[in-house]
């Protein structure tokens, strides 16, 4: 299950079990966070859809992964910029990069659509930025995925 | 836990989808869905006027729902969505793919 803490007005962080219960758990956790800072629904929707599909992409191709890091941090005020929350979350899996995977090609023929490898793409439109990095080394190396979701 | 109710009538069938359609809820519901569509092989118009929010795994079971039917000489439509549930289906190109309707008369028109 999960481990939450919050960190004062900083933000929260979360520990998640690899399992497809986490999303869910972390979910919650995140709407409990940001419900008392009045974020408007646009943000809080694309923050939950990037936060699913990088958790759900962990998961389900996560290279055995045991656990799940998670940090949401929001900021109000940003150059240039309203309100946007930066994602960041880690796991202990196999390195991987997903954004360096090929965008689905796009096609309007229904026969010709891919049904698979839509999360990504999703995490690159609905994040202002989004980085992926190995950190640490070792049997302590993770996969670090940051995404700044504005609304 | 997502719900779906069908509505059938001579011609067409009427999904109703009811829930998140997330990662937990596409494995909870795709296979009624895709059965209460796909093997009548008629034509079929999707409620999203409940579904409060859609991932990628809602985009492909609607896709892959709407390829089976035209497999099949049908064509599928939805219509409702809010405009949380539309950003996600423009973000995903999806409207350019099967027809994303506002209301249900023009579903229904769009598929006969």
């Amino acid at each position: 299950m999960g481990r939450e803490e919050r960190d004062g007005r900083a933000g929260l962080t979360l520990q998640l079990d690899n399992a497809i219960a986490s999303i869910e758990i972390g979910r919650l956790a995140l709407n409990a966070y940001l419900e008392p800072l009045a974020c408007d629904a646009r943000l809080l929707n694309r923050l939950e859809v990037v936060f699913e599909e990088i958790v759900s992409n962990i998961v389900r191709h996560g290279g055995g992964a045991g656990r799940i890091l998670v940090r949401a941090e929001f900021l109000a005020e940003r150059e240039g910029g309203g309100p946007a929350v930066r994602l960041t979350v880690e796991d202990d899996g196999a390195a991987f990069d997903p954004l360096h995977l090929p965008e689905p090609e796009m096609t309007a023929r229904l026969e010709d659509a891919q049904l698979g490898g839509l999360g990504i793409p999703l995490i690159r439109r609905l994040s202002r930025t989004v980085s992926y990095a190995r950190v640490g080394a070792g049997q302590s190396a993770l996969n670090r995925l940051v995404a700044m979701v504005a609304g | 836990m997502v719900d779906v109710q069908f509505v059938k009538t001579p011609g067409i069938t009427k999904a109703v989808l009811d829930g998140r359609l997330d990662t937990a809820g596409v494995n909870d519901v795709e296979i009624r869905f895709v059965a209460g569509i796909v093997p009548l092989g008629t034509a079929a118009i999707v409620d999203l006027t409940r579904v409060s929010f859609v991932a990628s795994l809602g985009i492909r079971m609607l896709l892959s729902t709407a390829r089976s039917l035209r497999n099949k000489g049908a064509k599928l439509a939805l219509f409702g969505a809010t405009p949380n549930v539309m950003e996600i289906i423009e973000s995903t190109a999806l409207s350019d793919i099967i027809p994303v309707l506002r209301t249900e008369d023009e579903a229904i028109a769009a598929v006969a």
